[in-house]
């Protein structure tokens, strides 16, 4: 009677995403994936530009860009910094401020009618940020196992420091998804290859110099996303966010404590009506990778549901 | 209701009325209201369910009125969980439903929860709608209906009880008032109070044991039937807290659990926010279809 999981079968479907194109963002050569039609849904990954031991990439979104294109437009991008965009060309511009101003000026130079917004982790604190700054551009947010956004102590760096392999290989990018996940067979061959890629690329590598031998993340990364992180809760707070929103987290996500999603709801449910949350069980930071059919379904029906 | 037709099957006793429409073939839906018949001060039966039945009219739904509810006369002498849930259970083989999807409300989640323990394999998925009845409690809480004004089960009393566990009083309508007001006119009901009032605490006893029952599954990983528990946000009946402990406890030794919490709306949140119950209910269930399929295994 039990869903099992059954074999393998369940991780091993190594769906490709269509071939890259590119488009050119205030002198920020940028990489994105579309296919599909009818309503619009960008989706933004997590992580951040020159983390060494793991990098994300659009990618990450390969189980569900597929079945979503059935129906509707969807668009995965890579972030500034990230996958294969460019890097930011000043070190000053190593902050979630850049990160989000490209990332709203990439979803209006593609001109479409405002869209349905997906971020997860550090990407759910961006897509909110966008909501925050550029409302125009946003239908609805669904912010997914965010930690960056949480108020609660984020448990990241505890559960991922020191890790025992050599900073960008393979041995450490599947030693930190593994981490990241409620059940570690769903680190994957193919995604590792692709992390692997992603992080053999010269820009990749200069990222990192740029994040740790320059401190970029220490000078400007991370006192901006405090500050920001801040004045983004008191505005959660006040009822800023007047846009349909859905929060799904894992229930055994080491990283982002479920506490968090508890109190973004009710933040956010205070004022907004139209607030959801979800729970995934065995499921740990990737829900999306873990739990990718339900996650397809639910994020499908709130589309329809907050659009009809 | 447009779309369903209402019907009765025989049962000792008595009959089960239901109401039935939809699409011929396509997996059936089972709604167990909530309320305990005789019991609660209102009076439960498929209308409850207002125009949520309607959405899920792309399946075969079935919507009962529980024994000592609506028109459902075949009330058990002793009517403990077990006896209403096996009346149900022997209604899905005289309606010849096949594995379906449950949807309990209430006291119907505490049905529901009942047949996953003792029909596993007649389940695709069980859905618990805001159920006191089927989670922990802090002990301490204040009955909101303690001061429900007398007598009961009339128009007045009955309007009263839904304004204090809603959020929002839109969903009262004259044509829920009449159903309850009907329901609380018939032989289910009076069969349902009088056997209430000689035994005042067999629904409390039986619950009890069917709550310790589930928790003990939960514990062996003897509960086989995906969950997914829809929670209200402002529910005066059940707190948030005590249907997420519920989920944790699920979700130990059930992979495919789920925790959803509906906001603005009170104890009847398939009334107060009908668009949003279907996306919570009909994305689960389909998203449990679509990894079955996949998975090749129950």
């Amino acid at each position: 009677m039990n869903v099992s999981v059954s074999g393998n079968n369940t991780y091993t479907e190594a769906m490709r995403l269509p071939s890259p194109q590119i488009l050119d963002i205030d002198g920020i050569r940028t990489t994105y994936y579309r296919a599909g039609a009818g309503m619009p849904i960008v989706m933004m990954y997590g992580g951040n530009f020159g983390s060494a031991d793991s990098c994300s990439s659009a990618y990450a979104w390969n189980l569900n860009f597929a079945p979503l294109s059935e129906r509707f437009d969807v668009i995965v991008f890579d972030k500034l910094g990230q996958g294969r965009t460019d890097n930011p060309a000043r070190i000053e511009d190593y902050t979630m401020a850049s990160v989000v101003k490209h990332a709203a000026s990439f979803i209006r130079a593609l001109n479409l009618p405002p869209v349905h917004l997906v971020g997860h982790s550090r990407g759910g604190y961006a897509v909110t940020r966008i909501t925050k700054e550029y409302p125009a551009l946003v239908h609805s947010l669904t912010i997914v196992s965010s930690g960056t956004l949480s108020p609660r102590v984020s448990p990241n760096d505890i559960v991922l420091s020191r890790c025992p392999y050599p900073s960008g290989t393979r041995e450490s990018a599947r030693w930190v998804y593994e981490r990241y996940s409620f059940d570690p067979r769903i680190v994957t061959d193919d995604w590792i290859d692709t992390v692997h890629e992603v992080m053999s690329l010269d820009k990749h590598k200069e990222a990192v110099r740029m994040m740790v031998q320059e401190n970029a993340a220490g000078r400007y990364f991370l006192p901006e996303l405090a500050a920001q992180k801040r004045e983004t809760l008191a505005w959660l707070r006040e009822g800023g966010l007047q846009r349909p929103t859905q929060i799904i987290f894992g229930q055994n996500d080491r990283t982002a404590a479920i506490e968090g999603a508890f109190d973004l709801y009710e933040m956010i449910a205070r004022h907004q009506r139209r607030t959801d949350l979800h729970i995934f069980n065995q499921a740990g930071h990737f829900s999306f990778r873990e739990h990718p059919r339900l996650f397809n379904s639910v994020l499908t029906s709130f589309v329809k549901l907050v659009t009809s | 209701m447009s779309g369903l037709n209402s019907a009765e099957t025989n049962a000792p006793n008595g009959v089960i009325r239901f109401l039935r429409g939809g699409t011929i073939g396509a997996p059936s839906i089972v709604f167990l209201h909530g309320g305990v018949p005789g019991v609660t001060p209102y009076c439960a039966g498929a209308h409850v369910w207002g125009r949520a039945l309607g959405l899920f009219l792309d399946k075969d739904v079935i919507a009962f009125d529980l024994p000592g509810a609506g028109g459902s006369t075949a009330m058990p002498e002793k009517p403990t969980i077990d006896e209403i849930g096996s009346l149900i259970l022997s209604a899905f083989d005289d309606l010849h439903v096949g594995q379906c999807d449950v949807v309990g409300h209430d006291f119907g989640g505490a049905v529901g929860v009942w047949l996953a323990l003792n029909a596993a394999e007649r389940l695709r998925s069980l859905s618990i709608v805001a159920s006191g009845a089927s989670a922990p409690s802090i002990g301490e809480e204040i009955d909101p209906l303690q001061t429900c004004p007398h007598p009961l089960w009339n128009r007045y009393s009955q309007r009263w009880v839904f304004d204090r566990l809603s959020y929002s009083d839109l969903h009262i309508t004259d044509d829920l008032l009449d159903a309850c007001v009907s329901g609380a006119g018939g032989a289910a009901h009076e069969k349902a109070r009088r056997l209430a009032l000689e035994e005042p605490r067999w629904h409390l006893d039986s619950l009890v044991r069917n709550r310790a029952k589930l928790w003990e599954a939960c514990r062996n990983g003897a509960l086989k039937v995906p969950i997914q528990l829809l929670w209200s946000a402002h529910d005066p009946l059940v707190s948030v807290e005590a249907g997420y402990v519920l989920f944790k406890t699920i979700a130990e030794n059930q992979r495919v659990a789920h925790f959803d919490l509906i906001n603005a709306a009170g104890s009847f949140p398939f009334r107060e926010r009908p668009d949003e119950f279907h996306h919570f209910i009909s994305s689960f269930q389909e998203g449990v279809a679509a990894q079955m399929q996949v998975d090749g295994a129950r």
